[in-house]
């Protein structure tokens, strides 16, 4: 959401269930949209967003084609190895291959899904790629770790399935340091493993080729001052939308519980709380 | 002090819709203004279906229609014959076997601006869908506070369409009814089927669009003229002042039989068909039940916990001074749907079931 420029104190107050929240709290840290971005969620059943993405790009495309209003798109739809198990993505795919849909399913494989590491929960783990393959969807394998890598790979893939209007499969290969939830700990994996992992830091990798001189194999365009600073702004930004978040109201149970169940709301679509007698049910 | 979070309507373009974007609403008549039911344009149950998604994806290019076997095969149950030659392939859209998969992505085409028509061969098929269908669909205009809704219809057979055994005969109406964000029509003839269909079509939010096999033959007076039948409104299908029974879908048909055959003893039964269950229109229940101070519900779905419970909840809450008679339900019994002939028809509720339940309140 933050790489979608989406304003981090809209995305923290959400995070804390704040009327502030991007979802005015009602959506919480798993079901997070942005009409203004086009980013469509944040869905909380793992899997589940692949039929949902494949459904925009037909949209996209039905636009194009169709109802000819709209320009050729693509739909970047993405989910964790622990979701390529799930019957749903399967459905997606097929889907997506027979109808010449402009979907990319980016699978960000981090090796684990939560605890339980991949080599145990998929078949054939290795060669994630065979998936997508098999659906006929091109299908591609990339470094996750190097950023510049991450970007020369992908636009070409991105631009072939806009131009073609068909569907992509990436194994987007990268880590995660953190458990995967605050109550998580880790005994799934070594310290060692992890530290393997900080050795080869994306970031990390970034920021020294950014620092490097050209004669180094690097870039030179930043200064050591100049990343110290940029840190601090980060950090800045960061607890700028903590405090944001820390003093915005809470939802208002008046107003906001019941608001936005119903685009056209109308009567008794729920049981009333005032009968026809004139009773008040206190409990609803 | 904090505002709640708006986006910037500006950046929004008008074609990622719903619910912040303009919807144009059909026009809706009272009930006394609306054409008349009868006449002699006879047609079937199939083709007042077919009538009502053919004009509406005439009238809008974003509405369109996919389901297993819709378009070459003319539709499993010929709801959709001939659909395929007037709208084209890339509307009228052949959909593999995978419930889950189709119906999840045209809830993101709902999201990204098209109204689709979703048909379910069966309603029984819909529950490997049941996770796109009552966690996306009902919820996204919440969880997104408001930035997207989903303006699609789920139509397809609902209840035991004659010795289709369990797994083929569901009636989903009791587990479905359940989820806040849908709204749920149950049409019981052609008439009401074609201008609720209309409707459910222009309506913003997810509609359940419950049809029943055992009625897509059934002939009416459909009219020609154009119509839509607003959701919450109940249809008087009987008057009477002895006991009213309240029902939907194709259980109205026994209701009106029981009632003819209980006007032969001189008790005169009211029937109320309620065309949607969500919104529910309590209030022409309880006009009714003023009148007759008696009430038997009517649900061919099972009765624990299911829309006749709720039905006699709502009736106990609003009007409970009224009745003389604590309010009684005719469900399909307890059990699984059966295959054998008689078997089904011992569990489904019938005429003779609703005779015996108005004689007992009666006695």
């Amino acid at each position: 959401m933050l790489a979608y420029g989406i304003d981090p104190k809209v995305i923290m107050a959400e995070l804390t269930g704040r009327e502030a929240g991007i979802s005015k709290g009602k959506g919480g840290s798993m079901h997070m949209f942005s009409t203004e971005h086009k980013f469509y969620g944040g869905h909380g059943i793992v899997g589940a967003q692949t039929p949902l993405g494949t459904g925009l790009a037909f949209a996209a495309r039905y636009k194009w084609e169709v109802l000819e209003t709209g320009p050729k798109q693509v739909c970047l739809c993405y989910l964790g190895d622990g979701a390529i198990d799930q019957g749903a993505f399967h459905e997606a795919k097929n889907l997506a291959s027979l109808m010449g849909i402009p979907v990319i399913y980016i699978i960000e494989n981090n090796g684990y899904s939560m605890g339980t590491a991949i080599h145990r929960h998929t078949a054939n783990h290795d060669k994630l790629t065979m998936r997508g393959e098999a659906y006929g969807i091109k299908s591609i394998e990339i470094d996750g770790l190097d950023i510049r890598n991450v970007y020369d790979k992908m636009k070409p893939l991105v631009d072939e399935c806009r131009d073609l209007q068909r569907p992509g499969f990436v194994d987007l290969k990268t880590y995660r340091y953190q458990g995967h939830s605050m109550s998580d700990p880790q005994k799934y994996r070594t310290k060692d493993e992890v530290d393997e992992f900080k050795g080869k830091d994306s970031i990390a990798n970034l920021l020294d080729y950014l620092l490097k001189s050209e004669d180094e194999g690097g870039r030179g365009c930043i200064t050591e001052d100049e990343w110290k600073a940029m840190q601090k702004k980060i950090k800045d930004i960061v607890m700028d939308a903590v405090d944001f978040a820390e003093n915005a109201a809470d939802p208002d149970p008046e107003t906001e519980l019941v608001t936005d169940t119903y685009a056209l709301p109308m009567k008794n679509l729920s049981p009333s709380e005032t009968y026809h007698h004139g009773a008040k049910n206190p409990l609803l | 002090m904090t505002t709640a979070y708006t986006p910037d309507l500006s950046k929004i373009t008008s074609d990622i819709h719903p619910a912040i974007g303009t919807w144009e609403l059909p026009t809706f008549v009272a009930e006394s203004e609306m054409p008349s039911r009868e006449g002699d344009r006879l047609i079937q149950y199939r083709e007042a279906l077919r009538e009502a998604m053919s004009e509406e994806m005439r009238r809008d290019k974003t509405v369109f229609l996919i389901g297993e076997e819709v378009a070459e095969y003319n539709g499993a149950y010929k709801v959709s014959q001939g659909m395929l030659d007037e709208f084209g392939p890339k509307r009228i859209i052949d959909s593999p076997i995978s419930e889950n998969g189709f119906a999840g992505m045209c809830i993101g085409a709902a999201m990204n601006g098209l109204k689709p028509i979703v048909e379910f061969m069966s309603w029984s098929f819909s529950l490997v869908a049941a996770d796109p269908i009552l966690n996306n669909a009902p919820k996204m205009l919440y969880m997104s506070g408001g930035q997207w809704g989903c303006p699609i219809v789920f139509r397809g057979n609902d209840g035991a369409g004659g010795q289709l055994g369990s797994t083929h005969s569901w009636c989903v109406e009791g587990l479905y009814a359940n989820v806040p964000g849908l709204k749920m029509a149950i049409p019981s003839n052609p008439y009401d089927a074609k201008g609720l269909l209309k409707t459910a079509i222009r309506d913003p939010d997810p509609v359940f669009f419950l049809e029943s096999e055992r009625m897509l033959g059934d002939k009416a007076h459909v009219p020609e003229e154009e119509y839509y039948i607003p959701f919450g409104r109940a249809r008087v299908a009987r008057e009477g002042d002895a006991v009213t029974l309240v029902s939907w879908g194709r259980p109205v048909h026994f209701c009106v039989d029981a009632a003819e055959r209980l006007a032969q003893d001189g008790i005169e039964c009211e029937v109320l068909d309620m065309r949607t269950i969500r919104p529910l229109d309590i209030d022409s229940i309880v006009e009714s039940v003023k009148k007759t101070n008696r009430v038997v519900v009517v649900d061919q779905s099972w009765p624990f916990g299911g829309v006749a419970s709720e039905t006699i909840s709502q009736i106990c809450e609003h009007c409970f001074d009224w009745l003389d008679h604590q309010p009684v339900r005719v469900n399909t019994r307890d059990v699984p749907t059966p295959y054998a002939k008689g078997l089904e028809a011992a569990y489904l509720p019938n005429a003779d079931r609703i005779v015996e339940a108005v004689n007992g309140i009666l006695a």
